[in-house]
């Protein structure tokens, strides 16, 4: 069942920002570190974010900090929601492992860029679908040039180098 | 910048001493050059150190130089009788509140301005209009359901009077989530006007519109209400700002002037109500049980039910049309909430604070349980004991944390705190502390900015920052190692690299990322201050005495940023201008060291040793190509002369003589300095990231010995770019760390070490330790790679997109 799916025509929609706090803070950051043609990506979430939407994505409640699934199942949620695209489609992603400890969750994968990079796109959705409000941030390194991309559910996604 | 070191270079002639070198007569002390020249001279506008008059306010008789209430401090002042009811039907509030407003600043006001924060709940509200809507590619039901809500629901405060004292109508006029009331005749210093105002509002359920106010709907029909920003406030008028009537949009909070509070909250008969201020009419509203339970609580070592959980389960099975009224008065408040349901257990415990009894108390339904029994009521407590402590004592009679559907939001005396365990009671590590942390946050904001009342929708981090900052401090005093979220430096660093920041000083709602910007990153740098720069005993001195100074006032920037210097005696400009008013970070680096030796001045020691460091240097490429190559001289030995055979590291009399003469010129002080073997290394630094900071080193000796050297940001006086430091030891130096205990968010480790060192990515380094177990880390087995884990440089593709 394809439950988070839902394609919206032509409705004007207003955002919604859910406060757990006194101040909403959902926000990720990944740092993308382009050596030649590899792309290492570690993607750093809250435990609660990233619980939460494992949670959505699998349909229980499970526990990040013990549950023996859970490097499989953020897997699969990165693969659906990080994307880099070149002009010949989606680059293919190496998972690598998380690691979550008490104060952050991390991701780590990376790709494989093709000879010619100008053209790929990097797009980080993650968490989008807990709350409209939600932040990706994704600085991209590359030898002692850095550009960091905000992410916003209405603009996902830019060219990985500028 | 990658640091390099050359080997010490000695040159067998007196040289012009560079920097901090001091020359001591008669002795040589010889200098290598610089590796790279200093940044030389920089645009004024680029110094760190310059004062910060020219960005602070003048001082005025409000608001002195010092940072203190000046001698004409003034503050409005506003009192509110108010009567609500709580439909439980409708989940509606109808109110009815009686305003007297006292003008005590030196202007005639002609109108007042009031908050309608409930506005924010109309589809047409400002924050509805210049929220951005969501590009959705995928919606789940919930935020679909949501969305459809936000479209639909209005939640926005209807008024059905508004009238002076005598009935006689006010003219008002409302603008988004402000009313202005047109006065009658101009308010003058020194009065006061009366008036009442009547309104209803629906209140949002919390499941499909959330915010800092709702109410929670269970399975079984049973609600439960937080309610807050219910009712008309007068907004506040303050010497600096005149009025702040900046709209509410739903991410800078509230500023409000302080009041005595009388409120009548009528709810059915079957509900608990938790309040701000202290409950008047116990005999009307609780039972002869309860009110026992309580007298018990007064003098109990830990937290008593006044509600069991058990008879929290049979209220909620039952139903009543009768209603009753609770009736609560609060003295100095800036603001006041409740919140209100049968579903409510209510554990209290009457503690002491400066001589005065305070009620710590919590409520909860049976689904918080067993967690919120166990550390509610206990975390308030703490928490009024460490603040009071840094700030000052707790000056309200009570301290209240309820569990309902805000996830954690500050009211007077009162917070809304969230997490819960899972439905089948158990509890994850991450949901308690995350309820213990929340807890004391939530608790803490009385302090700031409830007490401290700093303007929150205009400087988020005068009470976020603030506060998670004593939050953190907390914490560490709850239990050793408490898993602290924010407050070391080193969990800011990937925040303050990137890019696309602001700085702290920045409005409320233009702040791009809440969570960093004005909590972290201003807790960091008060843990920063406190730990690296002021010390304990001074930080703690100088920031009580802010706290202390404006408790019950309205402090803004300034006010804080001159006190901290004004009761230290340490000039922070460079310290508030960096980390408050720019975007720079932390990156030190040594660039460069420079070993000096200093010589005998004995030719017969110093010469032969100089000789045996010549030879042994490597010839060149160039000069061993040309060793084979013909010369005139193969055929013309006529053209050697004195200068052939003269080499000048060879001692000669002159040199003996020469030495024989200085000798006897140095007085015992001079020769035991020459004699004293003493080594002198020159290092240098680069500030890559802008932000001046202390350098701290981790200098370690050949002979295993450590030793922290601590240099103060004032070092980056003449040059904020590189500096140059002599180091004067005994012992030859085998390598030398920079922050080696992670203080001060240096954001790039790569360049902090000499001899360098390779510095790996985060990604790196897990991927080095995915590839071992532990068992395989301990040099057990040898096993086969992880099966996840495609090792560098593979290029294994996992399944394509689901
Ligand atoms: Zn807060």
């Amino acid at each position: 069942m394809n439950r988070r799916t839902f394609v919206s025509g032509a409705l004007t929609l207003v955002a919604l920002p859910a406060i757990a706090h006194a101040h909403p803070v959902h926000a990720s950051a990944a740092v993308a570190d382009v050596r030649g043609r590899r792309v290492e990506i570690t993607l750093t979430a809250t435990p609660e974010d990233l619980q939460e939407a494992l949670r959505r994505a699998s349909g229980r409640v499970l526990d990040i900090d013990t549950d023996a699934d859970i490097d499989a199942l953020a897997h699969a949620y990165v693969e659906d929601r990080f994307t880099l695209e070149g002009p010949q489609g989606p680059l293919p992603l190496t998972w690598v492992g998380c690691e979550i400890t008490d104060e952050t969750a991390r991701l780590f994968f990376e790709f494989k860029l093709p000879k010619d990079p100008s053209g790929v796109t990097v797009r980080s959705a993650v968490f989008f679908e807990l709350t409209p409000a939600h932040i990706n941030r994704v600085q991209v390194r590359r030898g002692r040039r850095s550009v960091t991309h905000r992410f916003r559910a209405t603009d996902p996604a830019a060219p990985l180098m500028r | 910048m990658i640091p390099s070191h050359k080997p010490r270079a000695v040159t067998y002639a007196p040289r012009v001493l560079r920097d901090q070198i001091c020359i001591v007569a008669g002795l040589v002390l010889i200098s290598t050059p610089a590796l790279a020249g200093s940044g030389g001279p920089y645009p004024v506008a680029a110094d760190p150190f310059r004062q910060l008059e020219e960005l602070l306010p003048t001082p005025t008789t409000t608001r002195t130089g010092s940072g203190a209430p000046g001698h004409q401090y003034w503050q409005q002042d506003v009192d509110y009788d108010i009567e609500v009811r709580l439909d439980d039907e409708k989940q509606q509030v109808q109110g009815h509140e009686r305003i007297r407003y006292e003008n005590n600043s030196p202007d005639t006001l002609s109108y007042l301005w009031l908050q309608l924060d409930a506005n924010i709940y109309s589809p047409t509200s400002d924050r509805a209009m210049a929220a951005s809507a969501p590009g959705f590619d995928r919606v789940s039901y919930r935020s679909f359901r949501r969305l459809l809500e936000g479209l639909t629901f209005d939640g926005s405060v209807k008024l059905s009077k508004v009238t002076d004292k005598r009935g006689r109508d006010l003219d008002y006029t409302v603008v988004g989530t402000m009313m202005r009331i047109d006065l009658p005749k101009d308010l003058k210093s020194g009065k006061s006007f009366v008036f009442d105002i009547d309104w209803s509002y629906a209140i949002n359920d919390s499941s499909k519109i959330p915010g800092r106010t709702g109410y929670e709907r269970f399975d079984d029909g049973t609600i439960i209400y937080e309610i807050a920003q219910w009712f008309p406030r007068l907004a506040a008028y303050e010497d600096v700002n005149g009025w702040q009537n900046k709209q509410y949009l739903g991410a800078g909070e509230f500023t409000l002037e302080f009041g005595d509070y009388d409120v009548e909250i009528t709810v059915p008969a079957d509900h608990i109500v938790a309040s701000t201020g202290a409950l008047s009419n116990p005999r009307d509203v609780l039972t002869a049980k309860q009110r026992d339970r309580l007298q018990e609580a007064e003098t109990a070592k830990a937290p008593v039910f006044i509600v069991t959980p058990d008879e929290a389960k049979e209220a909620e099975q039952g139903k009543t049309q009768s209603t009753k009224t609770w009736r609560f008065k609060a003295k100095n408040v800036r603001d006041f909430a409740f919140a209100s349901s049968k579903k409510f257990i209510w554990d209290a415990r009457q503690v002491e604070v400066a001589g005065e009894p305070v009620w710590a108390m919590s409520y909860y339904p049976n689904e918080g349980e067993p967690l919120w029994s166990k550390y509610s009521t206990k975390s308030i407590i703490h928490t009024l004991d460490v603040y009071g402590r840094y700030a000052f004592e707790y000056p309200y009679p009570a301290a209240i944390s309820v569990n309902g559907p805000v996830g954690g939001m500050e009211y007077p005396m009162i917070c809304f705190n969230g997490p819960r365990p899972e439905k089948d009671g158990t509890y994850t590590k991450r949901t308690k502390y995350g309820l213990i942390s929340v807890i004391i946050h939530e608790v803490g904001h009385n302090f700031f900015p409830m007490i401290v009342n700093s303007d929150e929708r205009q400087w988020t981090w005068m009470d976020e920052g603030l506060n998670t900052f004593l939050q953190y401090r907390t914490e560490q005093e709850w239990e050793p190692n408490y898993p602290s979220r924010r407050g070391e430096p080193s969990k800011i660093t990937d925040y303050m690299r990137s890019d696309n920041q602001v700085p702290i000083m920045t409005n409320s709602e233009s702040l791009l990322q809440f969570g960093n910007n004005a909590y972290a990153k201003t807790a960091t740098a008060l843990n920063v201050l406190r730990e690296t720069v002021m010390g304990r005993e001074l930080f703690d001195h100088a920031f009580s005495q802010y706290a202390t100074r404006w408790k019950f006032r309205r402090p803004m920037p300034a006010d804080f940023f001159r006190t901290m210097e004004d009761a230290s005696a340490i000039d922070l400009d460079w310290f508030w201008r960096g980390w408050f008013y720019t975007t720079d970070h932390v990156d030190i680096g040594i660039v460069g060291i420079t070993e000096n030796v200093l010589e005998t001045g004995d030719p017969d020691v110093d010469k032969p040793k100089l000789k045996a460091e010549r030879d042994a240097e490597p010839e060149t490429l160039s000069k061993r190509g040309d060793a084979e190559l013909p010369t005139w001289a193969d055929s013309d030995k006529d053209i050697y002369d004195f200068y052939n055979d003269y080499d000048e590291l060879d001692v000669t009399d002159t040199d003996r003589k020469r030495w024989k003469k200085r000798r006897s010129r140095l007085d015992a002080d001079e020769a035991a300095l020459r004699d004293s073997h003493k080594r002198f290394y020159s290092v240098e630094f680069e500030n890559v990231g802008g932000l001046v900071m202390p350098i701290i080193l981790d200098v370690a000796f050949e002979n295993g010995r450590h030793q922290e050297v601590r240099i103060p940001a004032e070092v980056w006086r003449k040059d904020p770019k590189r500096v140059r430091k002599l180091l004067i030891v005994d012992d030859p130096i085998v390598s030398i760390t920079l922050d080696p205990h992670l203080e001060t968010a240096d954001t790039d480790l790569s360049n902090n070490a000499w001899p360098p060192k390779v510095q790996k990515t985060r990604f790196q380094l897990y991927k080095e330790r995915k590839k071992k177990n532990p068992m395989q880390e301990a040099g057990m087995g040898d096993g086969p790679k992880m099966k996840d884990d495609p090792g560098p440089g593979e290029d294994q593709a996992s399944e394509g997109g689901r």
